[in-house]
C-alpha cells in the first residue's frame, strides 16, 4: 500500500513510543504519532501536555492543546507550570521535539539563524523545547530532511543534544538523557552510544543512501545494520486515515 | 464604599498607562495568543511610549505589536511566535534590523525569573540552559554549584520589574482580582509575574463586589496586597482568546499577521486598529458587537498548526 511522506513519519515516530511511558506531546504530527501509537503498540502510554493535561482517553484527535475533550477524559488536570514541574522532576519518559537546525550532535536551533544579535533570520526561540531535551529521560527530533536544517553546526544552540560529545550532558549538569532518535521524511538516524552522533539506521522505501547524504551538510555515518525503515502496515493507515485523522488536519 | 480605609485602584485604561515611564520594564501576562493585556497594550502604543524592556515567559502579538510601533527596545522571554500563524513578524525585522535586544530563556528560566523574586529571594537554581548558548548571551544565567551536593546548576537572576501588566477576568475595585474556574488552562504563572513587580496593572472583563469576590475566594489568584491599579477593560485581551469567556478571533488575528507583512502594511494596521482610536471603547465599537459577540460564542480555534 502505498502511503505519504508524512505518514511514514508519523509511523516512524510512533515506535518510539513504549507502553507505559509517559510522554510529553505537542501538537501536529507528534500527537497523531502517539495518538497511533496508543491505538496500537501502546495502549497504556499517558500522554501529556504542556497546559497540564495529564493521560486523557480521547475517542478523537484534539484540535489543539487546550482542546477542552482532552479534559473530560484526563487522570489529572492542572496547569502549565505543573507539567513543566513533571519534566524537572524526572517523571516524563519521552519528549518529542521539532527543529529550524539540527547537527550531528542532535543539538537544536530554534532562536536564531545567523550571528545571535543581528541575525539574517530570527526564529521563535525555545519555548518549552529546551526544558523538555533538558529534563525528559529521553527525546526524538521529528523534522523535515534538507542541508538548510541537517548542518555541521547550530548557529546558536537552543536545546541540547549530546552537545560536543560523549559525557558533555552530564558534565554540564543536564539531567535528561538526551535524544534517542531523529525520525525525518528521508530516513530514521539513531545515535552511537559511544561517539553521541547521528547514525543513519534507516532509510525509507523509495529513498535511497546518496539521497540522505544530498540532504545533509555533515558528514553521514551510517549504521553497519543499515535496513529499510519498515513501512505502515495496511492496519496502521486505516487507523490513521479513519479514525485519528480522517478529515486529514494533520496528515 | 463610605468611611472604607482601603484604598480604591479603579483608574481608567489611560491613567494607568500614563504611570509607565519611557525606558520602564514592564513585564507582561498570558501566553502566545491567550490572555495578553490588549488593551493596556494598544494604551502604551497610544501614549507613544519608547524603549520599554519588555519581559514574559511565552508571548506572542503582545510583544510583536509593541515592536512593530517602536515601543520595545529589549525583550525577555522564551518565545516569541504568532502560535499557528506563523512567525512573528515585527520580532524579525526588529530583531534583524539590530532596534530590538533580546534576551532568551527557556520557558522554566523565564518563569524562573520571577519565581525567584515573589519568593524574596534573588535567583533561583535551574539546570535546563546549562551546556547552551542561552547561558552564553544571557547574562541572568549563571553556573553555580550546590553547596550540598556540588551538582552545577545555572543561577536564574531574579527579575523586578518596574511594572507588571496582567489580565483577568473580574476584580473588586481594591484590586482582589480572579480567573474564571473554568480557566483550568495555564493560570499558574502570571500570579508569579503578579507578585514579582513593583507595580502591578490589571485590567478585568468585568468589576465585581468584595462580596462577590468573597463568595468565591478560591478564584482570587492576586489580591488586593499586589495590585496597584485595576482597569475595567471587556474584551480587553481581543483579539487574543480569553480562556472561557471568549475564543481567538481568527478573522482579526489573520487580519494583523497579514497586515505584520511589512513595516509599511503594518503601520496602516496600527493606524486603523490603534492610534486614530481614542480609547479601549472606541476599540470595542470599531471592532463592532457582532465581532465581538461572535468570539465570545463560536469555538476557540485558530485554524492551522494548533500550537496555541
Amino acid at each position: 500500500m502505498t502511503c505519504s511522506k508524512d505518514e511514514i513519519m508519523t509511523v516512524a515516530t510512533g515506535r518510539y513510543i513504549a507502553d507505559g511511558d509517559t510522554v510529553f506531546i505537542g501538537t501536529g504530527l507528534p500527537m497523531v504519532a502517539a495518538y497511533l501509537a496508543k491505538a496500537t503498540h501502546a495502549p497504556n502510554v499517558a500522554l501529556m501536555f504542556e497546559s497540564g493535561v495529564l493521560d486523557p482517553r480521547p475517542r478523537s484527535i484534539a484540535k489543539a492543546v487546550g482542546d477542552p475533550r482532552l479534559v473530560s477524559t484526563a487522570r489529572r488536570v492542572s496547569g502549565m507550570l505543573d507539567s513543566l514541574l513533571m519534566l524537572h522532576g524526572g517523571r516524563v519518559d519521552l519528549g518529542v521535539l521539532g527543529c529550524a537546525q539540527v547537527d550531528r550532535f542532535g543539538n537544536i536551533n530554534t532562536t536564531a539563524i545567523g550571528s545571535y544579535q543581528k541575525p539574517s533570520t530570527r526564529l521563535p526561540g525555545s519555548g518549552g523545547a529546551n526544558d523538555i531535551a533538558s529534563c525528559a529521560r529521553q527525546h526524538l527530533i521529528v523534522t523535515r530532511h534538507n542541508r538548510r536544517t541537517f548542518v555541521e553546526t547550530v548557529d546558536y544552540l537552543t536545546t541540547p543534544g549530546y552537545l560536543t560529545g560523549p559525557g558533555a550532558r552530564e558534565r554540564a549538569g543536564l539531567p535528561g538523557g538526551g535524544p534517542i532518535g531523529v525520525v525525518t521524511d528521508l530516513c530514521v538516524f539513531g545515535f552511537d552510544p559511544q561517539t553521541c552522533e547521528m547514525v543513519v539506521e534507516s532509510v525509507h522505501p523509495g529513498v535511497s543512501l546518496d539521497d540522505v547524504r544530498a540532504a545533509t551538510a555533515f558528514e553521514l555515518t551510517v549504521s553497519p545494520d543499515l535496513h529499510e525503515t519498515v513501512a505502515p502496515t495496511a492496519d496502521e493507515l486505516d487507523i490513521l486515515r479513519t479514525r485519528i485523522d480522517p478529515d486529514g488536519v494533520y496528515l | 464604599m463610605p468611611g472604607s480605609r482601603i484604598p480604591e485602584r479603579l483608574i481608567s485604561v489611560q491613567e494607568a498607562v500614563s504611570g509607565i515611564p519611557d525606558g520602564a520594564t514592564v513585564a507582561i501576562g498570558g501566553h502566545t495568543l491567550r490572555r495578553h493585556p490588549m488593551a493596556l497594550v494598544r494604551e502604551l502604543i497610544r501614549q507613544r511610549k519608547r524603549n520599554l524592556h519588555l519581559l514574559g515567559w511565552n508571548n506572542g502579538i503582545d510583544f510583536d505589536m509593541l515592536i512593530g510601533a517602536g515601543v520595545a527596545r529589549v525583550i525577555e522571554t522564551s518565545y516569541v511566535g504568532m502560535g499557528p500563524l506563523g512567525l512573528a513578524r515585527n520580532l524579525r525585522r526588529g530583531v534583524e534590523s539590530g532596534a530590538v535586544e533580546t534576551i532568551d530563556h527557556s520557558e522554566t528560566t523565564a518563569i524562573d525569573m520571577f519565581r525567584a523574586t515573589a519568593l524574596g529571594v534573588d535567583f533561583l537554581p535551574n539546570r535546563t540552559p546549562l551546556g547552551t548558548d542561552l547561558m552564553t548571551y544571557n547574562d541572568g544565567l549563571v553556573e553555580i554549584t550546590s553547596p550540598f551536593t556540588g551538582q552545577t546548576y545555572a543561577a536564574v537572576r531574579g527579575v523586578e520589574p518596574d511594572f507588571a501588566i496582567l489580565h483577568a477576568h473580574a476584580a473588586d475595585v481594591h484590586g482582589n482580582v480572579q480567573l474564571d474556574e473554568a480557566n483550568w488552562g495555564d493560570n499558574t504563572v502570571d500570579p508569579f509575574i503578579g507578585r514579582a513587580a513593583k507595580q502591578v496593572i490589571v485590567s478585568v472583563e468585568e468589576i465585581v463586589s468584595t462580596d462577590h469576590i468573597r463568595s468565591n475566594p478560591r478564584r482570587t489568584f492576586l489580591p488586593r496586597e499586589y495590585v496597584t491599579a485595576v482597569v475595567h477593560a471587556p474584551f480587553g485581551a481581543h483579539p487574543c482568546c480569553c480562556d472561557a469567556r471568549y475564543g481567538y478571533d481568527q478573522d482579526e488575528l489573520r487580519r494583523y499577521y497579514e497586515a505584520s507583512r511589512s513595516a509599511e502594511t503594518f503601520e496602516a494596521y496600527l493606524e486603523d486598529r490603534v492610534t486614530s482610536v481614542g480609547d479601549h471603547w472606541e476599540y470595542l465599537d470599531k471592532v463592532g458587537v457582532a465581532g465581538l459577540l461572535t468570539t465570545a460564542t463560536r469555538t476557540s480555534n485558530v485554524k492551522g498548526a494548533e500550537r496555541a
